[in-house]
């Protein structure tokens, strides 16, 4: 299932935020968004996960208008891994990764043993299985981010959204999130956001750096990530260290 | 079904204590044949019903408004209703039908939550929230003046009613409550999902799949209709629609798949465990209800809390 924008720009009352942006997401494809705070990472995210509206241009999903699909039939194709904190009600991990399945579960009925074993395995895949019986706000930043990308699992969309699905988590659990989309991309369409640069150029099938206003650079990461597009973007001076992933910035 | 099973009995235990125990015990072979047997019957209902109903609309409150300090009069319905009866007992047309305070009281409430909602119409929770509570002072504010104005026999009755009691619940509005109150009850259990979802935030339940503007409008209108025909039926019961939800959440679950009938249910043997103690506490005299309530509600929610944490 292919998501696509094409030509979007979107304006918030204080100004415009993201300018004549296009770009495909693709199965097969893991695509990273980066770029400085405020660049209109999370505001693309937002709308190409239809909770904006872009003020010009579109955003189809298989050739259809985003704007078409009902509520359910879009959370059921489009999986979106938002900045979330904690509920203020207490519920346990393994009920918050089941709001996941939603739009598959029966209204009236519990979970059924597909949904519950559904849960058990993303919990396991995630590592998670031991704080199942948990409530969310007794956990830490980087635990309740582990559930929100199970939770996202869960849902078994076409198409992954993640914001900053790394920024809670240490570097090792950076590492296996990012492997867990990696795998997830052979059946969906994936993409990323982060500002951990080193990441980005390790797992990215294409890189999209963003300056104020919209896309500066695409491509594979060592066609984007170059000193003087680093400088251009984040007004500072970047070093480029390459290793056997990729090349990996140094900012002085 | 062990979640709704044994509140269930409970339930039944305590709706019988209900008839037998008050002022006067009724002796088991009377129990037929005794007329204060029937008015308490009416009276065990209504505290059935207004409890699930105050419980499930401080639930439904807490969960789209993300507060877990919300409950049932937070948009200002209580003090709505409680200008509406005001009104009717200074105006004297509380003497002319035993209807006027009840549906003084539900047109205030009604007419408060409309005007809450048509200010917050362009905001989500949080301008729904600060609306109401602003409301609610203002009612409040006019509710201080109706009774400063009022003479001693008016603000006694007014007072009475401002606290919660069930004493005077009309039977023949009792049954549309509870019709009402059972419709909701059965609507909210087939949106518990969308219920969970508005838990965790307009722009979760979004991506979801849920149409927040709705459904958040849809729950606002079931809790404040449980809410509003709770307090024209007994007046403002305080306390029922804040503790129990807290309770049944730490006693069963916080999904509403699986806590709104016990919900119900723990809210309605709340409220009739207290109506009973209110006919027990002093001889010879009854308590409203919402003093029990209060007075029972508040250190058991402080032991929650503590217990929480």
């Amino acid at each position: 299932m292919f998501l696509e924008a094409e030509n979007i720009s979107f304006s918030y009352r204080t100004g415009k935020i993201l300018s004549d942006c296009s770009l495909t997401l693709a199965p097969g494809k893991l695509t990273v968004i980066t770029g400085p705070n405020g660049s209109g990472k999370s505001t693309l995210i937002h709308l190409l996960g239809g909770l904006l509206a872009p003020s010009a241009g579109e955003i189809r999903l298989d050739g259809k208008k985003l704007t078409s699909f009902s509520h359910i039939e879009r959370a059921c194709r489009v999986g979106v891994l938002a900045q979330e904190k904690p509920p203020a009600l207490d519920f346990s991990v393994a009920e918050r990764i089941m709001m996941g399945r939603f739009a598959h579960l029966p209204r009236l009925f519990d979970p059924g043993c597909e949904d519950l074993k559904t849960v058990a395995e993303v919990m396991e895949f995630t590592g998670i299985t031991s704080l199942k019986d948990k409530v969310c706000s007794h956990l830490s930043g980087g635990e309740y981010q582990k559930v929100l990308i199970a939770s996202l699992l869960a849902r078994k969309t076409p198409v992954m959204l993640l914001d900053e699905p790394t920024s809670a988590l240490d570097p090792a659990g950076a590492l296996k999130t990012m492997e867990i989309f990696r795998q997830q991309k052979e059946n969906s369409a994936v993409a990323v956001v982060t500002h951990d640069l080193a990441l980005a150029a390790s797992f990215a099938d294409e890189l999209i750096l963003f300056s104020e206003g919209g896309i500066f650079a695409s491509g594979t990461p060592e066609k984007v990530l170059t000193a003087e597009n680093i400088a251009s973007v984040y007004h500072c001076k970047a070093e480029l260290l390459y290793s056997s992933t990729g090349p990996v910035p140094i900012f002085r | 079904m062990k979640r709704i099973f044994l509140p269930l009995l409970l339930l039944a235990a305590v709706f019988v204590a209900g008839i037998f125990f008050g002022a006067e015990t009724i002796a088991l072979k009377d129990v037929l044949d005794s007329p204060v047997a029937e008015l308490r019957f009416f009276r065990m209902l209504g505290a059935m019903f207004i409890g699930g109903a105050l419980s499930l609309s401080g639930m439904a409150f807490q969960a789209v408004l993300r507060n877990p300090l919300a409950e049932p009069y937070t948009l200002g319905v209580s003090a709505g209703a409680g200008v509406g009866a005001a009104v009717a007992f200074i105006t004297g047309i509380h003497a002319v039908t035993v209807y006027a305070v009840p549906f003084a009281a539900l047109a205030g409430a009604l007419l408060t939550l409309l005007l809450v909602l048509y200010i917050s119409r362009a905001g989500g929770g949080e301008k729904l929230l600060l609306s109401g509570v602003i409301a609610g002072t203002i009612c409040s504010s006019i509710l201080m003046f109706l009774l400063s104005v009022a003479s001693s026999d008016e603000v006694a009755a007014a007072s009475w009613w401002l606290l919660g009691d069930l004493q005077s619940v009309n039977e023949k509005l009792l049954f549309p409550m509870i019709g009402v109150t059972l419709l909701v009850l059965l609507y909210l259990r087939w949106r518990a999902g969308e219920l969970d979802l508005l838990a965790l935030g307009e722009k979760e339940a979004f991506f979801l799949g849920v149409n927040v503007r709705r459904m958040t409008l849809a729950v606002v209108l079931c809790a404040s209709i449980l809410a509003a025909s709770s307090v024209a039926l007994a007046g403002a019961v305080g306390f029922c629609g804040l503790i129990v939800p807290h309770a049944v959440r730490r006693l069963c679950s916080s999904s509403h798949r699986k806590n709104l009938f016990p919900m119900f249910i723990w809210g309605a043997v709340f409220l009739m465990l207290c109506d009973i103690l209110s006919r027990l506490v002093l001889p010879g005299q009854e308590l409203p209800v919402g003093v029990v309530t209060s007075i029972t509600g508040g250190p058991v929610f402080l032991w929650i809390l503590n217990r929480k944490k």
